[in-house]
């Protein structure tokens, strides 16, 4: 597993970004934020990933414990508000920082501006890249059928479709067999999955029939949280699909274990 | 109709296995769902029309108390009578009276939502009336005493064999001896018993889609006609309408009703759109004696004063549900009261209460499918994140997730800790998932392990890994 | 009674973060009434009367142009034997209708209403061409049930009065009423319902066959 990248040849005046690296891909999925930072780089950024981050709060957030949601906002403001950018691969994530950060500080004079200003500078990791860098295509092989879910959060909240398929659509090797209704929601939702589980089953089960009548051997998306939500549901449904993050395509780095995938 | 939203995770669970049921629902995607997209690619104003129907009633909500004056005036002046009912029982009192003062035996009833939420039906009966529903998937329901599933299509769950042998039981001591199969053979048959119900009733009792303030009008839209026939025939006539139904114009009427055909069905204008004001005129050939509105409030003043307010904008038009994934596999039973899907999971707590509605605003992924397709962009996700800090701040949540969150929280505000204590877990659980690569079972998390594994993580952690490279380096 | 009343408005006005409003907020919105704005109405571009047939052909009704008024008697006459459908028919009372001679063959009875009669014809105040709509009023000739309880409901529309949309019906109604009549019926197509396994069915309630018939 190549996770390791070297250090960056790019200027000093190239846009700095922080990663906000999301607490599935840290303990879940390092090679995500490997991936991240590596197209990052490539396309011209400075990255730095600034310690002092765990958790954006979003499972607080739509828990509705606001107290503690709040808490770890300020967290990564602090973190995170000297970057030009704040990037990170997950869409939920940087969706709640974009869009519901100033909805958790409303009426807070103080605060409010500050994350006003932060959640201007925030995206997600693919929408970063094809939006403000401009980026249009990658340098990376992936020799597969492929078919995209795309994540509630990328979707509506930020507004992400066109961009991981124009990334995708320049991977050499790479056929892309979108699926029935990719914009109906996997079954993930935090909490719900576990709160309603036979509900969360069933939402899963459908996609997954989706994904298995595109004919297409790959499961990509931008969220972890849905990634490991139908990797697990294909796993225990025999299928054998493979699951990766996109960012572990786009960046060439698809080449180690799926998510959910053994030995065997 | 007795609530059984308490109910909910075991509702959900038998809908989830009722194959009937999950045949109809599958029928939604490709009926309304997809009626709705054409009519939306075929009216480019359409997210035009949406912004403008918001302002309309956002302006008519923040003065509503003048434009509820002006459409009484508007109904007085045309001869009909305005009663208020600030809570369901004082309006199930005033429609009993009215029905005794106007010496009735039988009713006949449009369909109207509100009517079910103050649970007319059963309080006519109760009081010696007879009641009998004339929307035709109502009237299904009635039969099988079953609430409605659906706000727009109510026997939506209902398939046509069941039908058929309600109507065989039901129809038989009518004269209706032949147990028909054709669907349409049933409506004939349904049109035939309950014309006769249409022709002798005593009272109609018909709900409003909108109450115009310029005239004093209701408007009722239906596609079978039925609530024309209640709102003309019987010598009296009810309406039930909440305090949220008033828009100031016919202009402004106009302008929802594009949007509620659309968004509800699929289509641009339903076959009938009748706007009735006050009892026949003097010279009138036809049309009712008496026209009373029985005007309810039920919380509704309550959300206006509050963060729920946007949810008074709702006309009704049910593209929440038909939208909603959740909503889409479990269908309207499961909620356990008149208001099912998204729209459903934001009142019934309102007016039920949370004790009793607790589980339907956490029944939700927040995937947002239906504030993208609300006509009067209700923000429904927001409102129902609400209605969880409000559980949370009354503590009405399950104790073991508060725990778990302040637990979780509290490591999270230390980076340094909790970069100490996930490594090594992460790793340990790696090195246990490795060769299978996920886990059947797994303690604390059998809520996930029940219906899918739980993949295994990849090891150590991103920022381990990150720190130590760094450290490397230098 | 009126204590709910007043109940009720004090809760919304406290809802509301304030008192009654004061006259000159009152006035503001009895203005906006009496303005009664337009909004954004959806564009369309085809000639109106070939849009009205199409949505009403859409729609399941039958729709016929005629040039002149005496020729719908003939009309009548034909749909309904091509429909082999009862030749008794109601009428209401408009002028429009009235100066029609209609032939021994077709039976013209007094209205009733008690459900048994198969045929109507009535005339529409206008149409609308937006929706392929008719609209129709409650008056001293005009039943509201005779658009309603027959099986086969024939309607007359002149064609200067076929309108583009619902808003141009209301300033038309405006004008010819000095009051909002009754009952005023918006009617795009014959009765259905999709109640039976979501599928249309023709007939639930009101008329099974509209025919609209153009004359101008």
């Amino acid at each position: 597993m190549a996770m390791t990248i070297p250090e960056t040849t790019n200027a000093a005046d190239s846009p700095h970004v922080g990663l906000f690296v999301t607490c599935l891909v840290d303990l879940y999925r390092p090679s995500v934020g490997f991936a991240a930072v590596k197209l990052l780089q490539q396309a011209g950024c400075r990255v730095t990933v600034p310690q002092a981050q765990t958790c954006c709060g979003q499972p607080a957030f739509n828990s509705g414990d606001d107290r503690h949601a709040r808490q770890l906002a300020i967290q990564v403001l602090n973190a995170f508000e000297e970057f030009d950018y704040i990037v990170g691969p997950s869409a939920s994530c940087l969706g709640t920082i974009r869009c519901h950060y100033p909805e958790m500080f409303a009426g807070d004079a103080v605060l409010l501006p500050r994350f006003e200003a932060l959640c201007t500078k925030s995206h997600e990791l693919i929408g970063f890249l094809v939006d403000v860098l401009g980026v249009e295509a990658v340098e990376a092989g992936f020799d597969h059928h492929v078919t995209y879910h795309d994540s509630c959060s990328a979707l509506r909240e930020l507004g992400i479709k066109s961009q991981p398929r124009k990334l995708l659509a320049s991977v050499s090797g790479l056929q892309l067999d979108e699926m029935q209704g990719t914009d109906i929601c996997c079954g993930f939702g935090g909490t719900f999955c576990v709160k309603y589980p036979e509900i969360s089953g069933r939402m899963a089960a459908d996609k997954v029939a989706s994904v298995e009548a595109s004919g297409a051997d790959t499961l990509l998306s931008a969220d972890l949280g849905c990634l490991l939500n139908l990797a697990g549901k294909m796993r225990r449904e025999g299928k054998p699909t493979r699951v990766f993050h996109i960012a572990e395509v786009l960046a060439n780095m698809a080449d180690c274990k799926a998510i959910g995938e053994g030995d065997d | 109709m007795q609530p059984h939203s308490r109910d909910f995770r075991a509702n959900a669970e038998a809908a989830l296995r009722e194959p009937n049921l999950q045949a109809a629902l599958k029928q939604l995607e490709l009926g309304f769902v997809a009626g709705r997209q054409r009519c939306y690619e075929a009216l480019p104003e359409f997210e035009s029309l949406r912004d403008r129907a918001k302002d309309i009633l956002d302006h008519t909500l923040e003065n509503l108390d003048a434009y509820l004056l002006e459409y009484e005036a508007r109904v007085l002046e045309s001869g009909g009578k305005l009663h208020w009912a600030s809570t369901p029982a004082e309006a199930r009192e005033i429609v009993i009276r009215i029905c005794r003062d106007a010496e009735a035996k039988t009713v006949i009833r449009g369909k109207s939502m509100v009517g079910e939420e103050i649970g007319i039906n059963d309080a006519l009966e109760a009081a010696g009336f007879e009641v009998t529903e004339t929307d035709l998937g109502e009237y299904i329901l009635q039969l099988a005493k079953e609430p409605p599933s659906h706000i727009v299509a109510p026997a939506i769950h209902k398939t046509k064999d069941e039908i058929s042998d309600l109507f065989l039981a039901h129809h038989r001591d009518l004269g209706f001896t032949q147990r028909q199969t054709e669907r349409s053979a049933l409506v004939n048959e349904a049109r035939q018993v309950l014309r006769e119900k249409f022709l002798t009733a005593d009272v109609g009792m018909t709900g409003a889609n909108f109450l115009i303030a310029e005239t004093g009008s209701n408007v009722i839209v239906t596609n079978e006609g039925n609530g024309d026939l209640t709102s003309t025939l019987p010598r009296v006539q009810i309406v039930t309408a909440a305090i949220d139904k008033v828009v100031p114009t016919l202009e402004d009427a106009s302008l929802l009703l594009r949007l509620l055909g659309r968004s509800a069905t699929g289509q641009e204008i339903t076959a009938y759109t009748t706007f009735t004001t006050g009892p026949r005129r003097e010279r009138d050939a036809d049309g009712p004696d008496e026209y009373h509105v029985v005007l309810i409030d039920n919380h509704r003043s309550e959300m206006l004063g509050s963060e729920m307010r946007p949810m008074l904008r709702c006309i009704r038009c049910g593209a929440c549900m038909n939208h909603c994934p959740v909503y889409g596999r479990i269908g309207g039973h499961a909620y356990g009261w008149v208001y099912p899907g998204p729209m459903g999971s934001v009142l019934t707590p309102l007016m039920l209460g949370l004790d009793e509605a607790g589980h339907l605003p956490n029944a939700c992924t927040l995937n947002g499918r239906c504030e993208t397709v609300c006509p009067v962009k209700i923000p429904l996700p927001t409102l129902l994140r609400k209605l969880r800090s409000r559980q949370h701040l009354q503590r009405q949540n399950s104790s073991l997730a508060r725990v778990a969150l302040s637990l979780w929280t509290w490591v999270a505000l230390r980076p340094r800790l909790y970069q100490m204590l996930t490594w090594p877990a992460m790793s340990l659980l790696s090195r246990l998932g490795a060769k299978s690569g996920g886990f059947r079972h797994m303690p604390l998390a059998s809520g996930w392990t029940r219906v899918r594994d739980l993949p295994a993580p990849q090891g150590s952690t991103f920022q381990a890994r990150w720190q130590q490279q760094q450290r490397a380096r230098k | 009674m009126s204590d709910t009343r007043e109940q009720v408005l004090s809760h919304i006005r406290s809802a509301l973060g304030r008192g009654e409003l004061d006259e000159a907020q009152l006035a503001d919105l009895r203005d906006r009434i009496a303005r009664h704005p337009r909004h954004i109405e959806p564009a369309f571009s085809e000639p109106p009367q070939q849009r009205f047939q199409q949505k009403l052909e859409a729609a399941e009704a039958s729709f016929v142009a005629l040039d002149t008024l005496p020729e719908v008697a003939a009309e009548v006459e034909r749909y309904l034997d091509a429909c082999a459908a009862p030749k008794h028919l109601a009428t209401s009372g408009d002028e429009l209708l009235a100066a029609l001679k209609w032939p021994e063959s077709i039976d013209l009875r007094p209205w009733l209403a008690k459900g048994d009669e198969k045929v109507s014809l009535t005339a529409a105040h206008c149409g609308i061409a937006e929706t392929g709509t008719l609209l129709l009023v409650s008056g001293e000739h005009n039943p509201t049930s005779l658009n309603f309880l027959p099986n086969y409901h024939i309607v007359v529309l002149r064609a200067d009065q076929l309108l583009l949309r619902m808003e141009d019906a209301w300033d038309s109604l405006r004008t010819s009423f000095a009051q909002m009549p009754r009952s005023v019926n918006f009617i795009s197509g014959p009765s259905k319902t999709a109640d039976v396994e979501q599928t249309v069915e023709y007939g639930a309630h009101g008329p099974r066959y509209l025919h609209v018939i153009l004359v101008g």
